[in-house]
């Protein structure tokens, strides 16, 4: 039956393809994927091009609203100092992210018992630990084994090469006592797969690895899970924009509504339905997916898909070197981080804390307008020599700050704005808490006092940055409660048990790291449920 | 006048081998990114302010004049000034032949990468010394 799946997974993303491979590896049943944007191939990432830079403003900026490709929806966020960032296409947003790869903390998952703020997770890092070394198999992730702020890994390609920029702010943390680390990072830093077939390519550190990765040396899912999933069955329908989850008579998942890129309206029934559709995209669609049983929104009985929205709130910090350090050249994203403020400590101002992330130097484009933004260029007769002293000179600095989860902060269905299909977009409400201010004032704080040590100018400081929402949780919580969670510790949903959400939405904080690696360890260990208890869950359906 | 206003931006450097901005295809840039009318509303900004100030067009100033002008958009109409310069360094700094002289490594396509030195791990001894970080929790 060309129109049934055993099972049907909406979104192809970080989680998505994750799911995919993970369910395939039971290659008796169908698993039909379907995502709403179409595919990308290595020849159309503008880096193939000699002013891929462009591409950045145009039709490879993170902003849907910039780039209104057909696949992209409104987003509202006039509402959020934060702008929403994402891509969707085969892939998701790990098209374009910076591979940037850490896995959450321990202490992530006990926030309310060790720091009395927000909620525990039902699930633990000891639950997630063999997820996340799966992952990292799969995706390939490079660092350096050993790291004193994490429990050990087992397993790891070669480490990003710091760089001579890299090196001299490592040497200025050590000046200062501070941890650090060479960044943990889904790059391959020699030939590498999961399977050996097809080998992927090592990094050949062009830098500009948030326009998609022509080598494929970066572990976007379209390279890593998905030839896998594709390989075991899973069969991938592109520009197929799922709009409603819909309900048999018995209140259970029996399938999606989807319409195609010509406009076609069709259902697809399946035993199991599995949302991955990032923690924006996920509560649209359960927002969106009402019925006799839900009529405010699929799993809104109690009000809370789409609520306790969080972002990682970033502020920016930049150096400028005497010297001509090549600081643009290799993964823009990936050098060294250090979790010295990772955790409450009683002498500090706030609760919880961040990461310090250190980004390379900005490319060609980017030194300029910033450059002259920031003055530090000038136009006319000067303008040449001032930025041959500030290009290749520079360093960021990011301070990835955990905010913790309100109410308030929320994703709302917007009516007013819709897609190119005619479902609602969607309208952000976010404000960032004191707790997270002041974290950020301690994060500008210390980075000058690291650039300062490490001999470099500042010449910019700021938060939050605006165009930088990629990481959006806990729109659709997990926890044991049914009254003030939407799924169970399996991403199960509570009062639908064959419907499951894998992604991002599920969690419960935000941690203040980057959130791929545990989005995804959580994706597989919500799949590793369903393998095990499938003819139960399907036998209730 | 878009030639003076670019040369007066962006002029060459012998010294560096870098090309005027003026002598690159702006009209080209200007056509394929849809920013004919950015340019118009810039260049009505600058007639008026060199008619205001100087009391003549833009083009018969002089150079410091010119830049004078330019600087004096800035503060009058950011937005106008903001959005045009921002174009105007995309389309200078994406140039293959500028690029070609700026130190940016491999440029596309990419032909071969770059190489970054390899690291020698004893610089992480201090961070090693400290000792286990890692937060304890009860599982």
């Amino acid at each position: 039956m060309k129109d049934f799946a055993d099972i049907v997974i909406v979104g192809s993303g970080a989680s998505g393809a994750a799911a995919a491979w993970s369910l395939s590896q039971n290659t008796s049943l169908r698993i039909v994927c379907l995502e709403q944007g179409s595919s990308v191939s290595r020849s159309e990432y503008p880096t193939t091009s000699v002013d891929w830079e462009l591409s950045r403003y145009t039709d490879f900026s993170p902003l849907p609203n910039i780039r209104k490709n057909s696949a992209d929806y409104p987003i509202d966020d006039s509402d959020s100092p934060i702008s929403i960032a994402q891509f969707n296409g085969v892939g998701g947003s790990t098209i374009l992210y910076s591979a940037h790869f850490p896995r959450f903390h321990p202490s992530d998952f006990q926030v309310k018992t060790l720091d009395g703020v927000a909620d525990d997770w039902p699930l633990s890092y000891s639950e997630l630990e063999p997820f996340f070394e799966e992952n990292e198999k799969i995706m390939g992730v490079a660092g350096l084994i050993g790291d004193p702020a994490y429990p050990s890994y087992k397993s790891l390609l070669p480490p990003v090469p710091l760089g001579k920029m890299g090196k001299i702010v490592a040497k200025a943390f050590n000046e200062l006592g501070w941890h650090w680390w060479p960044s943990y990072s889904a790059i391959n830093t020699k030939k590498y797969n999961a399977f050996d077939d097809p080998v992927r390519a090592p990094c050949i550190n062009l830098g500009p690895c948030n326009v998609g990765c022509p080598q494929s040396a970066k572990g976007s899912v379209d390279v890593t899970y998905l030839p896998l999933a594709k390989s075991n069955g899973v069969e991938i329908y592109t520009e197929c924009r799922v709009h409603e989850v819909t309900l048999n008579s018995n209140g259970l998942a029996d399938g999606v509504f989807y319409t195609d890129s010509d406009g076609e309206k069709h259902q697809f029934k399946a035993n199991i339905v599995i949302l991955a559709c990032s923690g924006i995209g996920t509560p649209r669609l359960l927002l969106n997916s009402k019925s006799s049983f839900f009529p405010d929104g699929l799993l809104n009985e109690n009000s809370l898909v789409g609520k306790y929205l969080t972002l990682h709130p970033l502020a920016y910090i930049e150096g400028v070197f005497e010297g001509d350090l090549q600081s643009s050249l290799g993964p823009h994203g990936c050098c060294l981080y250090s979790h010295e403020f990772y955790e409450t400590k009683s002498e500090r101002d706030f609760l919880r804390g961040y990461t310090m992330h250190i980004l390379r130097g900005a490319t060609p484009v980017e030194s300029a307008i910033s450059g002259y933004f920031m003055r530090k260029l000038t136009l006319g007769k000067d303008h040449h020599t001032q930025f041959e002293k500030y290009f290749n000179h520079t360093a960021g600095i990011a301070i990835i700050a955990e905010d913790l989860p309100d109410i308030n902060n929320r994703v709302e269905l917007d009516y007013n704005n819709k897609d190119i299909h005619g479902m609602p977009g969607v309208k952000i409400h976010y404000k960032i808490s004191q707790n997270t201010e002041k974290i950020l004032k301690h994060g500008i704080k210390m980075s000058k006092k690291l650039f300062s040590t490490a001999g470099a100018d500042i010449v910019s400081s700021f938060a939050p940055i605006k165009n930088t929402g990629w990481h959006t949780a806990g729109t659709v919580r997990m926890g044991d409660d049914p009254n003030t969670s939407v799924v169970n510790k399996y991403g199960q949903a509570h009062q639908v048990k064959n419907l499951f959400i894998v992604d991002s939405s599920v969690f419960v904080t935000a941690g203040a790291v980057n959130p791929v690696a545990t989005a995804q360890a959580v994706t597989l260990f919500s799949c590793n449920y369903i393998i095990n208890n499938i003819d139960n869950i399907v036998t209730r359906s | 006048m878009i030639d003076k206003v670019l040369n007066t931006m962006l002029p060459g450097s012998e010294a560096l081998g870098l090309p005027s901005a003026t002598k690159l295809d702006f009209a080209l840039y200007q056509k394929e990114n849809l920013m004919q009318g950015v340019t118009e509303d810039f260049l009505s900004e600058l007639s008026l302010i060199a008619t205001e100030k100087f009391e003549t067009d833009f083009d018969n100033l002089d150079d410091q004049q010119r830049m004078n002008v330019i600087n004096n958009c800035k503060i009058k109409n950011f937005r106008i000034f903001s959005v045009f310069i921002k174009h105007c360094f995309r389309f200078y700094y994406s140039n293959k032949q500028v690029l070609s002289v700026l130190n940016v490594g491999s440029a596309p396509p990419f032909p071969q990468g770059n190489i970054l030195d390899e690291d020698d791990w004893e610089i992480l001894e201090p961070v090693l010394e400290r000792g286990y970080t890692c937060r304890t929790t009860q599982n």
